[in-house]
């Protein structure tokens, strides 16, 4: 691991808000990880269903499994552009310093 | 009145003993410092077993050789196979492991607390280890002061581990100078009758210190400094073996089936390995000798060959019991039944489970469910169902048909005989639970809301019964549609919910739950739209609408009260991902967006339709 690496990550360490956001990431990911799973499962489904009533409600739940997807994707990329912006402030601060 | 008198007995012998001799004196001295270190050790390590160790028993449940590892690693660090045991019944107790896992992670055990024979034999006894103890019991108490319960449970473990060592030293000192003044060896039996009459000591020395591991140290102790023979020690070594199986048993009675099962399996296990190591002595004592040889043990170091043997005895005891676990396991289950148990009865709640404050808030998780599996049941009756037909894939439309003939249930009976107590087990069991951190407390509130979501919507569909009974046989079809239609509105979301719940583990389980939110909503505005229409064409009267509104708010009251419960219980995840989950489900006003726009869709879609 390269020194940048590594004090970037002992900087996580004691940073606690840092930790908390890689922590929601993480979790975030995972959600996302297993919607995806659950929109492919959906759509099988509703290929299969037969009956128009159920096919409504596949057609719903799957609709909302969109809509939490892409709400999930929106938050990831809000955190990152937050913590691009937090870092170039950092930058900007340390060079007006010098 | 029989244990009072045994601590009389037990008071006064000690008292006799400490007034004829101070050599006795320092040695139980050592052994009262060293059971009081062994309690301190499983205090602190009580602090760091929570998540780590659920996540590493969660992976060890799934091979034999793994929950044997668990038990003889966990075991080696803790240095308490008690710990061990009681961790195990407890995990078993709230149903996070096998039976299986669990007795083989204390058959692992058995090997792990060999090491401590290990540890004393090569270690304790040939440095003066009360020089190392002193620090460590100044530290330790040190860090007992501080706020932070992780800071105090390291200083459980490091004063813990001091005065397991000042026990150690006093044991050895006391046994030093008792040599000078008595010879016990005198007393020494050799042959059968002293490895019978040696293990039965052994035994009732456990017993009453209630830890083997004190027993053994005794033993090396005292053999090291020759008081006993090489051959008795062994057979005391082989009592406290036995005697260990006694602490587990009292351990386990107030667990449930499967704790006491585990139990057993303890008990199988150590009585085999004993009547094996007995029957078998000598043999034994030949084949230590040889692989002491093999490790370049002196022949005359007694105290390092008696935790040879000791381990060796042990292995064997696994390997012979090892093919035959699936065969203990079905024997058994024949021989320890559950206990028959009412639906109002706890099934997890149990005394074992409350020691460690994971195994507690899962065992609350999972009774808490249990009160929502009686309620389903309640809240079906209310709608003159079968909770099975609910259960079922038939159209819902059909199970309301099939229904007709289904007797009503006294929903006020049924709250109080099932959901009133059991709820009250739950509020009681939590109220005794202790050393709960922040957030423990925190989930534990919230399983205990849940449990008061589930009492609200057994009380709603109860105001709801009495018109849905009068309607349901009304003459007016229109108001008897209307009605029947609240039925299979409730009916789905007990459906969907059970899906929801089964599916919980490969699924997000709080996202689920958005789709019942979703149609709750729509349903609702159906029902205006329907009820406005029926008012106008004075289809039903303005008494029965009212009626119509107010039973259509109890049934969103129990979807409320139900979905609120079920996002709380039903996911098996850690806290973070439901908070990731919670943060991408859909607030209650972009449901009501999607359910406007898709009302208002579907009245242009008539309004197409009836032009055409």
């Amino acid at each position: 691991m390269k020194l940048k690496k590594l004090i970037e990550k002992a900087d996580t360490l004691f940073d606690s808000v840092e930790s908390d956001r890689k922590k929601r990431k993480k979790s975030i990911k995972e959600v996302l990880k297993k919607l995806r799973k659950r929109q492919k499962e959906l759509s099988e489904r509703l290929e299969g269903a037969e009956e128009t009533d159920n096919q409504q409600k596949l057609e719903e739940k799957l609709s909302l499994t969109k809509i939490h997807r892409k709400k999930g994707l929106d938050i990831l990329k809000e955190m990152k552009e937050t913590k691009k912006a937090e870092k170039k402030a950092e930058q900007g601060e340390s060079s007006s310093e010098e | 009145m029989t244990h009072k008198l045994l601590l009389t007995v037990i008071f006064g012998i000690l008292t006799y003993g400490f007034w004829i001799s101070p050599d006795f004196k320092e040695i139980a001295a050592g052994v009262a410092i060293f059971l009081f270190g062994i309690m301190s050790l499983e205090d602190g390590f009580k602090v760091f077993t929570g998540g780590l160790l659920e996540k590493i028993l969660s992976h060890t449940t799934d091979r034999l050789w793994k929950s044997l590892s668990f038990g003889v690693i966990t075991t080696s660090l803790m240095q308490s196979s008690s710990l061990v045991s009681i961790i195990t019944i407890s995990f078993l107790s709230a149903g996070l492991i096998s039976l299986s896992a669990g007795i083989g992670i204390i058959f692992g055990a058995n090997l792990g607390t060999t090491t401590g024979a290990w540890l004393v034999a090569a270690f304790g006894l040939k440095v003066n280890i009360a020089s190392y103890a002193m620090p460590m019991v100044v530290f330790g108490v040190i860090l007992l002061f501080q706020q932070s319960r992780q800071l105090k449970g390291l200083g459980y473990i490091l004063a813990g581990l001091g005065f397991l060592f000042l026990g150690i030293h006093y044991m050895k000192e006391g046994f030093d100078a008792f040599k000078e003044n008595i010879d016990l060896t005198a007393y020494a039996v050799s042959g059968y009758t002293g490895i019978l009459l040696f293990t039965l000591v052994g035994v009732a020395a456990t017993v009453i210190m209630q830890s083997s591991h004190a027993t053994l140290v005794l033993i090396i102790t005292a053999l090291a400094a020759q008081q006993i023979t090489y051959e008795n020690a062994l057979a005391l070594a082989i009592g406290a073996n036995l005697g260990t199986t006694i602490t587990a048993i009292l351990g386990s009675l107030g667990a449930n089936v499967d704790g006491r099962r585990l139990a057993g399996a303890h008990f199988v296990f150590n009585t085999v390995t004993a009547a094996v190591a007995i029957a078998f002595i000598f043999q034994l004592t030949t084949f230590v000798d040889v692989i002491s040889g093999w490790l370049s043990i002196a022949p005359d170091n007694y105290t390092l060959k008696l935790a040879v043997f000791h381990s060796v005895f042990n292995a064997i005891g696994i390997i012979l019991m090892l093919p035959f676990i699936g065969t203990l396991e079905s024997l058994l289950n024949k021989i320890i039944h559950p206990k028959i148990r009412t639906a109002a009865q706890p099934q997890y709640l149990h005394k074992v489970s409350s020691e460690i404050p994971e195994t507690a808030i899962e065992a609350v998780r999972k009774e808490t469910l249990h009160l929502y599996q009686n309620a389903y049941e309640i809240i079906a009756g209310g709608l003159r169902l079968r909770p099975d037909d609910i259960r079922s894939e038939l159209p819902l439309y059909e199970v309301i048909k099939g229904s007709r003939r289904t007797t009503p249930i006294n929903i006020d009976t049924q709250y109080n005989e099932t959901i009133k107590t059991l709820y009250s087990d739950i509020v009681e069991y939590i109220s005794t639970l202790n050393d709960l951190s922040s957030s423990q407390m925190d989930e534990l509130f919230s399983y205990r809301a849940a449990g008061r979501e589930i009492v609200e919507a057994i009380k709603n569909t109860k105001h709801l019964q009495k018109n849905l009974d009068r309607y349901t046989s009304s003459d007016n079809s229109y108001i008897r549609k209307e009605y029947n239609q609240l039925r299979i509105e409730l009916a789905e979301v007990l459906r969907e919910l059970e899906s929801t719940r089964i599916g919980a583990d490969d699924n997000p389980a709080i996202l689920s739950l958005d789709s019942l939110r979703l149609r709750m909503r729509e349903n609702d505005i159906a029902l205006n739209h329907r009820l406005e229409e029926l008012i106008r064409a004075q289809k039903v009267g303005p008494q029965q609408a009212i009626s119509l509104m107010n039973d259509s708010n109890y049934i969103y009251g129990v979807t409320k009260n139900l979905v609120r419960m079920s996002e709380t219980l039903f996911s098996p995840e850690t806290d973070e991902i439901k908070q990731a989950e919670k943060l991408l489900s859909l607030k209650d006003e972009e449901l009501e967006e999607i359910a406007q726009n898709k009302a208002e869709s579907n009245e242009t879609k008539n309004l197409q339709g009836e032009t055409k």
